[in-house]
């Protein structure tokens, strides 16, 4: 007697079978696709590393700190034109970084401006008021080597992202650097802020104290003053800016990564998911 | 708990421009207005720079204390900028507990210089308003330039404070789950420790009191009983799911539990006889409990042999034959989508019937095999029944699940976890990607993914 299997098992139950092997497959190859996410490996292949991005902050700064240095340089600080005593005529004066070598002589009608907000019917104690014309010749000189620092700073980065290429530190350490150096950055240009500040200082005063000035048509220009303060604001900006995309980095690490959470983690269940 | 540090984040964040705000208008905004009679009569205003250069006394010493406002903003800056790094150090997660206790450290210290801001300002105000010849100077009305500055301060203070107790909430909490974690896992490892040298104590024929004696044997039995009722508890499903069956075919249920209450009595562990493996060409029957010679028969006949891999004990002596349920291929078709974590594994090894064509049998062992076949047959329907039932189970339970997202507007998924901490097993409903889950038992927070 022959015994087929078609003889004990009817098509009915060879179909259960069938699907019953198929779902189990699916379910163990879901499984499996499951525990290789989890364990971290790709299924397309091997784990791609994290391209760590050649950050151009280092360059930007570098770039930013020259040309402002070139300013600070070349341009004048500020203008100050001002009625001298009565009928004897305007004097003027632009304000350089280096005293010494746009000193005009003597002669010039300049010099006699000792303070600018020097009050009318002047006896011999007139500088009541503060605020001489020196005063604004250290703040060009404290920028200048601002600006120094800041470059060196982002020499320094630069190398340090070239050593990286080579010796591949961790990505966390990277961050951590790049945090730094974004805040030094933030502190001098913050304290170079507070410096460039006293120029505007001199328009609230002289719209204020009006009536005490000698002159009439006392005229104050700071315009480069001015485009360093908002190029100081914009290197501010752009360095908060890093130290919240370095935030925003580790925070998607972390949700990809998941393993470093401060507390257990729950590896476990029935539906898919490992118990450890 | 909630990990704060996006909130703290865009605390400081705020508390950093703030205090740029602070420093430009310190720098720039005129601090006092003086009232003079000569030569010209009217108010002369001095800002920070103008203060420091004055001839006045008062003048100057008022001076210092703008200084130190517009020091301390700067101190705040330096401060809030520390803070961030301290945050993405902790994010980075290389160091624990160190960064953490910075950023509390910091934000206190940024909140007492707020406080000491704006006591700064208030009494400069007082000061100069003592002053005869002094005035604060306005921007317009009776507003003052210093309210301005007085505001920020403020504004800083109110930030600076949620942001220290942010920080110091979730630290508190923090600290106060690790010290639980660290007890615990001390107790689990003292335990250990001491589980470790009563076995070598054992194993060197050392006497121990009776006191040990009995405390371990409680301890084993506390274990036992929990062991038992966790089996208990996952073999209720497979117990609802062959009540039918074996009502039908009235045969003796397996006594498994019967079998580990004994075991138990005996203060043994309970064990499950290992399964044999099952070769091809054996329909394996009998219940593994039995006692009965369990040994296949083999059929001679024209010279072959055939493993029907039938016990003697099928057998009766009349040639009635009474097949006892093929209790494998139940469980086979019943509960082959049965979870892997349960503490006692019913993995079951798939077995294809194959018999070899060319045999033959004799009248007994045919209809023996036509009983098989239709027995057979009747599981199948009985199995396609049970997965239909699975299946509207299950289609139930989506159901559920459409219904829950729909309220709350995400999947929710329950899972069984174990806490590593207690070894507690219990059950978690999920919300979306990540949810942090509390054990009941010993209170270990962690997360599911």
């Amino acid at each position: 007697m022959a015994f087929d299997e078609e003889d004990i098992l009817d098509e009915e139950f060879l179909r259960a079978k069938k699907t019953d092997r198929l779902t189990k497959e699916d379910i163990l190859d879901e499984d499996f696709k499951k525990a290789r996410i989890i364990r971290g490996k790709n299924l397309m292949g091997p784990k791609k590393k994290k391209k760590k991005t050649f950050l151009l902050s280092g360059i930007f700064l570098i770039i930013v700190a020259l040309i402002c240095i070139g300013i600070i340089i070349k341009a004048p600080w500020a203008y100050i034109k001002a009625d001298q005593y009565e009928n004897s005529g305007e004097a003027d004066a632009f304000i350089f970084k280096d005293y010494d070598k746009y000193d005009l002589g003597d002669d010039n009608e300049s010099q006699t401006i000792i303070n600018i907000f020097e009050p009318k019917n002047c006896s011999d104690d007139c500088n009541y008021l503060g605020l001489t014309f020196d005063d604004f010749y250290t703040p060009p000189k404290i920028t200048f080597y601002g600006f120094i620092l800041l470059v060196i700073l982002g020499i320094i980065f630069l190398l340090y992202q070239l050593i990286d290429r080579k010796r591949n530190f961790s990505f966390e350490s990277f961050i951590i650097t790049h945090s730094i150096f974004s805040a030094v950055t933030i502190i001098v240009c913050t304290y170079l802020l507070i410096v460039l500040l006293k120029f505007f200082g001199v328009y609230l005063l002289l719209y204020h104290n009006d009536p005490f000035i000698l002159s009439n048509n006392i005229i104050f220009l700071s315009p480069v003053v001015l485009v360093l303060v908002f190029i100081l604001l914009g290197i501010i900006k752009v360095m908060f800016s890093i130290l919240k995309f370095n935030y925003n980095q580790l925070k998607q690490d972390i949700k990809e990564k998941d393993s470093k959470n401060p507390f257990f983690i729950y590896k476990g269940g029935r539906d898919g998911v490992i118990l450890e | 708990m909630k990990d704060p540090s996006e909130k703290f984040r865009k605390l400081i964040s705020w508390i950093a421009f703030l205090s740029i705000i602070g420093i430009v208008f310190t720098s720039i905004f005129p601090w006092v207005s003086v009232s003079k009679t000569l030569p010209i009569e009217g108010k002369m205003f001095y800002n920070f720079e103008t203060m420091k250069n004055s001839n006045d006394e008062n003048i100057i010493t008022l001076s210092e204390k703008v200084n130190i406002i517009n020091i301390l903003f700067f101190l705040i800056l330096i401060l809030v900028i520390f803070s961030y790094i301290f945050l993405i150090i902790y994010k980075t997660q290389k160091y624990s507990s160190l960064p953490q206790i910075l950023i509390i450290i910091g934000s206190c210290t940024i909140l007492v210089t707020c406080v000491l801001i704006n006591y700064l300002i208030y009494s400069f105000s007082e000061a100069v308003n003592n002053t005869e010849y002094m005035s604060t100077p306005y921007v317009f009305a009776s507003f003052q330039y210093s309210h301005i500055i007085l505001i920020i301060g403020i504004v800083l203070l109110i930030i600076s404070a949620a942001s220290t107790s942010v920080i110091i909430m979730y630290s508190y909490d923090y600290f106060k789950y690790e010290a639980k974690g660290k007890k615990s896992s001390q107790k689990i490892l003292k335990g250990k420790a001491e589980k470790k040298l009563d076995l070598k104590e054992a194993s060197a024929g050392v006497k121990k009191s009776k006191k040990s004696v009995t405390i371990k044997h409680e301890e084993i039995e506390d274990w036992l009983k929990d062991e038992v009722h966790n089996i208990e508890k996952h073999s209720e499903s497979i117990k609802k799911l062959t009540a039918d069956f074996y009502e039908e075919e009235q045969v003796e249920k397996p006594k498994t539990q019967d079998k580990i209450k004994e075991t138990f009595s005996k203060k043994d562990l309970p064990r499950i006889p290992e399964e044999k493996p099952i070769k091809k060409g054996v329909i394996p029957l009998g219940n593994p409990f039995d006692e009965q010679d369990n040994t296949p028969i083999k059929i001679k006949e024209t010279g072959k042999t055939y493993d029907s891999g039938m016990t003697k004990s099928s057998f009766s002596e009349n040639e009635d034959v009474k097949v006892k349920p093929v209790q494998k291929l139940e469980t086979d078709l019943t509960f082959s989508k049965k979870p892997k974590s349960e503490p006692f594994k019913s993995e079951v090894k798939k077995t294809e019937v194959k018999i070899p064509d060319d045999l033959v049998l004799t009248d007994s062992f045919d209809k023996v095999l036509s009983s098989v076949i239709e027995k057979r047959q009747k599981e199948t329907k009985r199995s396609s029944d049970f997965d239909q039932k699975d299946k509207t189970l299950e289609r139930y339970d989506e159901n559920a699940e459409v219904e829950k997202s729909e309220l709350n507007g995400e999947k929710i998924t329950t899972f069984t976890v174990r806490c590593p901490m207690c070894k507690n097993v219990f059950s978690v409903k999920k919300t979306g990607e990540i949810t942090k889950i509390k054990c009941p038992k010993c209170g270990k927070e962690g997360v599911v993914k």
